[in-house]
């Protein structure tokens, strides 16, 4: 296998930057840069001289034989001063040498994986981990990455377990005494874990938005002020973290931070009665975006706050721009001046008090799709269940449960015939 | 004279089955075993079937082996358990009359035209450069074949136990088989210890019947075998009675006494069959357990009572066998005993039961660490067609897999996780359960039979027959169809959208039956009367089956992905050291096995299955 290479913080500039690398040929790189080599897992300053001997950076570097590092190889990292000049040249200087390449992305993890570091589910959650780009995203990564995401499943699993080995009791074992209100307990306990699943559905949204954004929809009618509150947003109060150009002509979009919450802001065609043709698909558009996001900031510099193509469920906060000019203190509406800059940042607050209310409490939610997916055909399964007769058909409500727990069972572990038949000489008293 | 092509040692129900499974493939065999008048013996329960193990019966019946054709002579009260429920968690069982089938069996024996059967004790296994080639009997005679079939099983090493009392045997009245089984420990295979146990019997006339429960036969009994339509025996009652505080208490105060509660057996007993001692003890909440009264034949004077197995010493079953109801005079003809033996771990097996490292030697039945006369039955009749196989190899091995019958998932969960307990088969084992159907071996497995050789020349033709209606019936079925209105007309269920439907659909609810559907459709009337049930059966099932059908062509593309056997799985990196042991002391055959072992994560399979495409690769491009 190549030894691989990349940058492990982001390419914006920074004062230092490190460079990693993994793979057997670590051990050639003292050579390759003309440096005495230093002692394992010591940080020691280095002279990095190119191929021709001229200095590139003097940096701190560090060896870490395998197998007990985080990819399970052998890895070296400098920590050089932050210049993409100094790190050009690095790279070039490496490329110049056989067996070495730059990293493809993910690679580094997909090793820890391959090398039996990670298991999946940990996997995925050290890859959010590094792309991390917010204080709430990297929390949400490192609960997964520590295994509570884990021990949520495996509760899931013990409890499909249980559930199998009562089902299997009343087909396997007919003919021997068995509990009277198997069945009954049998629907409770499928209903209860059917409530779970889905809860943790209604938040496996919220771990998709915390990698991509909340968004945030900003509507109004025209020159209500709502390109100047979203450019003093992204100038003043706020790190631009991504100030992607809007994908429609009358969409823009900013990603900005709110307190560790990666928000999209999205600044929408003003609402009015259309003249024109164009000026109707935009405020189609517009309604449609909001409907789609967590929150509406409904703009207005007069009492008139209705817009009655916005859907009801959706969170609204009610803003009354430009204060400055007329105060109403209308009841539930917030006033704001981004001339005077006045109150933005109860606004700002607002919108993280409504993000942190829908945060799942204990932060386990599920951040991948393949998670998702397994919850929720899993889910399908167990709804299944409900609707079929398990005093005539047993096997059949049986091999819905047995889908539940491949599913289940392709996120951490399989579960097999094995373990429900323990469950049930475990639980019930059978044999003659 | 003194050579055959298969010698199978033993004659109990393993050996039995794989003595007329080699004799119907063509190959010259000789059956020796102890005694010639215990061939058939129900060591213990005198019944046959049951949920799971009904499936293997009629499993065995559709490859042409015997159990079911003897229990449906020999069967006194057939019972389909399940009943109530859906096809495919049916179970047919029956009591057995122990005389009458041991007669059905030793009857259908002698239709076996390439059969000798010979009454000896074998002393030794003949072996050269790792391949067997005969037997030793004791008289030092020895006999030559090609393939040895061994199913003696709980003969080696057998130790009875009656409270502090150890007597070796076989099973009770029979000698325990002392030489062989040192020769075998001698062979360097992977032997252990495993126990079992049976309860006293008693003498019928000193119950007192009128204070027990009964409960009777099915109206009209099912019979096991596909080529049967009804049964003559005549259908008895069996007896329900229950034991009290009292009996748990005398158990309980005199636990000591009992051999495994002494510490005196080692071996593992099974846990869906726990002595009266146990249940007692480890579920001490119960006041009370089931015992049935089960009547050993039809003109015997001998009562099983089936649920209370122990080996507590003979006066302290006295005792608290008479404080059970309608026992309370009840007269022991022979005392319940624990019985410990020597089992071959059967992760030293191939699939096809041939013992990995010695050509030619297969091992069947309990020996393999299986309890149960049908489990027994099933691998000696894969044993059996496979030591026929042995003279020939380029006929392929026959093997059956988990998606294709009960008696290919016991065979892959023994050789691939062992018997850390005896082995007995649940309906639960089988992950394609609604496919694995009793109703259905024989459209699984009687075609498979028959082009191995297996199946005689009867059975053929009157499968043949079967399948040509069953395809007719199959294309009448898929021939039609109506519009909504039309169904409307007759009061059948539409769809929502409206689409055309098929007597299929229809049927798949379950709710009509293929006589519903004559007024609509009378061309159904064309359909064998005798087929309906199977055909609303099928229909009952087919959209799980589709669901199934993905599974399995997964699963079989798994157990196609081999383990080349000299595989060096220290190669293989990140693994745990959990997972590298398992790897190595079980060394799975295929990835669909590797990944079935207990403890065996998806992680670690994921890294064994890339460890081997990378190795192929590499290897490919070596080649070029
Ligand atoms: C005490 C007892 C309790 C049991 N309890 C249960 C139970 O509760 N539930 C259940 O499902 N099953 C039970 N069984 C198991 C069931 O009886 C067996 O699993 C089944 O009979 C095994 O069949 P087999 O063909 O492997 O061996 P067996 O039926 O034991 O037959 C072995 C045959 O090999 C012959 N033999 C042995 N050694 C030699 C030799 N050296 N030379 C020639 N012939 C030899 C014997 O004579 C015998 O015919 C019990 C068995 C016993 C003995």
């Amino acid at each position: 296998m190549d030894t691989i290479f990349s940058s492990a913080s982001n390419s914006l500039k920074s004062a230092i930057k490190i460079i990693r690398v993994s793979g057997k040929n670590c051990i050639k790189i003292p050579e390759i840069f003309s440096f005495k080599p230093t002692s394992p897992r010591l940080l020691s300053l280095r002279k990095i001289l190119d191929d021709k001997g001229s200095l590139i950076d003097t940096a701190l570097v560090v060896y870490i034989p395998g197998p007990s590092t985080v990819t399970g190889e052998d890895i070296f990292e400098f920590h050089i001063h932050g210049s993409t000049i100094i790190e050009k040249k690095i790279y070039s200087t490496l490329l110049k040498n056989k067996g070495f390449r730059i990293a493809m992305n993910g690679e580094f993890t997909r090793r820890a994986f391959l090398n039996g570091i990670l298991d999946l589910t940990q996997a995925e959650g050290l890859n959010d981990l590094i792309n991390a780009e917010t204080e709430t995203q990297f929390e949400a990564s490192t609960a997964q990455y520590n295994g509570s995401l884990s021990t949520k499943i495996q509760n899931w699993r013990t409890e499909i377990i249980s559930l199998s080995s009562k089902l299997e009791a009343v087909i396997d074992f007919s003919d021997e005494e068995l509990p009277e209100d198997i069945e009954i307990e049998l629907k409770r306990n499928i209903t209860r874990l059917i409530r779970q699943k889905e809860d943790a559905l209604k938040y496996s949204y919220y771990g998709e938005r915390l990698k991509t954004g909340f968004v945030v929809t900003l509507i109004g009618k025209p020159n209500v002020g709502k390109s100047s509150l979203i450019n003093y947003l992204s100038e003043k109060n706020v790190s631009i973290v991504t100030n992607e150009a809007g994908t429609t002509r009358d969409i823009i979009e900013v990603m900005l931070d709110f307190k560790g919450y990666p928000v999209i802001l999205n600044d929408t065609a003003g609402i009015r009665p259309p003249s024109t043709e164009v000026e109707n698909i935009g405020i189609k558009k517009a309604i449609d975006r909001a409907n789609a996001s967590d929150i509406i900031l409904v703009l207005s510099d007069n009492k008139d706050f209705s817009f009655r193509e916005i859907k009801s469920n959706v969170k609204k906060i009610l803003v009354h721009t430009k204060c400055d000019l007329l105060s109403y203190k209308k009841k539930g509406v917030l006033e704001i001046s981004v001339k005077n800059e006045k109150s933005i940042d109860n606004l700002i607050e607002k919108i993280i008090n409504h993000l942190e209310s829908i945060s799942p409490k204990n932060n386990v939610f599920l951040t991948r799709e393949r998670h998702v997916q397994g919850v929720k055909n899993s889910l399908k399964c167990l709804k299944n269940i409900l609707k079929i007769d398990l005093n005539s058909f047993p096997e059949l409500a049986s091999e819905e449960l047995r889908v539940a727990a491949k599913e289940i069972g392709s996120i951490t572990n399989v579960i097999d015939a094995e373990e429900v038949l323990d469950d049930i000489f475990s639980n019930f008293c059978i044999g003659k | 004279m003194n050579n055959f092509d298969v010698i199978v040692i033993g004659g109990g129900h393993a050996g039995v089955e794989a003595a007329a499974a080699a004799s119907r493939m063509g190959a010259k065999t000789a059956l020796i075993t102890m005694k010639i008048n215990t061939i058939g013996e129900m060591s213990c329960n005198p019944a046959i079937g049951g949920l799971g193990k009904g499936h293997l019966v009629r499993e065995i019946d559709a490859l042409d082996g015997l159990m079911a054709k003897a229990i449906d002579l020999a069967g006194i009260q057939f019972r389909m358990l399940n009943r109530s429920r859906g096809p495919a968690v049916q179970g047919p069982r029956s009591q057995a009359d122990r005389k009458l089938y041991k007669k059905a069996i030793k009857d259908l024996l002698k239709l076996e035209k390439n059969l000798s059967i010979i009454e000896s004790t074998i002393k030794d296994l003949s072996i050269k450069d790792n391949k067997v080639n005969g037997v030793t009997l004791e008289d030092e005679k020895v006999y030559f074949s090609k393939s040895v079939v061994l199913t003696t099983g709980t003969f080696l090493g057998g130790v009875i136990h009656i409270g502090d009392e150890r007597i070796p045997a076989g099973r009770i009245g029979d000698k325990s088989s002392i030489t062989l089984s040192k020769r075998i420990r001698q062979l360097n295979l992977p032997i252990g210890r495993l126990k079992t146990g049976t309860p006293a019997r008693l003498d019928k006339n000193s119950i007192n019947w009128e204070k027990v429960e009964m409960q009777s036969a099915d109206t009209t009994p099912i019979p096991f075998s596909y080529m049967n339509d009804k049964i003559n025996v005549p259908q008895i009652e069996c007896g329900i009675t229950r034991t009290n505080l009292n009996t748990h208490n005398i158990i309980l105060k005199n636990l000591n006494l009992s051999p495994v509660y002494s510490g005196s057996i080692e071996g593992t007993g099974p846990r869906y069959c726990p002595s009266i001692e146990d249940k007692v003890n480890r579920f001490n909440d119960k006041n009370s357990h089931q015992i049935f009264l089960e009547p050993e034949g039809l003109d015997s004077d001998l009562i099983y009572p089936n649920g209370i197995s122990t080996s507590l010493p003979r006066h302290i079953q006295d005792y608290f066998i008479k404080t059970i109801l309608g026992l309370e005079n009840v007269i022991i003809k022979q005392y319940g005993y624990a019985i410990e033996y020597d089992y071959m771990d059967p992760r030293a097996l191939k699939e096809t039961l041939e013992v990995k490292s010695l050509k030619g030697l297969f091992f069947a039945g309990q020996i393999n660490g299986t309890t149960g006369y049908e489990e027994a039955a099933a691998q000696g009749l894969i044993a059996g067609i496979n030591a026929a196989i042995n003279l020939n190899e380029d006929k392929g091995w026959f093997v059956l897999d988990r998606s294709e019958a009960y008696i290919g998932v016991m065979i892959d969960d023994l050789i691939t996780r062992g018997a850390p307990e005896p082995y007995r088969m649940f309906t639960s084992r089988a992950e394609y359960r609604l496919l694995l159907r009793s109703d259905n071996a024989d459209q699984r497995l009687t075609e498979k039979g028959i082009k191995v050789g297996a199946v005689n020349r009867e059975r053929e033709i009157f499968w043949n027959e079967k399948n040509k209606n069953l395809l007719k019936a199959n294309h009448i079925l898929d021939s039609l169809d109506a519009k909504p209105n039309e169904l409307k007309k007759y009061k059948l269920p539409i769809t929502r959208t409206g689409r055309k439907r098929s007597p299929k659909d229809i049927l798949s609810s379950g709710e009509y039956k293929i006589i519903d559907l004559l007024e609509i459709w009378p061309q159904l009337d064309e359909i064998p009367k005798n087929l309906h049930s199977q055909l609303e059966t099928d229909c009952r099932y087919n959209i799980y089956l589709k669901r199934q059908k993905e599974d399995i062509k997964a699963y079989k593309k798994e157990n196609k992905t081999k383990i080349p056997t000299n595989f060096d799985f220290n190669e293989v990196k990140g693994l745990s050291n959990e997972s590298r042991d398992l790897l190595n002391t079980l060394r799975p055959a295929t990835i669909a096995q590797a990944s079935k072992l207990p403890g065996f994560t998806p992680t670690a399979t994921l890294l064994l299955l890339r460890h081997l495409k990378r190795d192929s690769k590499q290897k490919i491009q070596n080649e070029h």
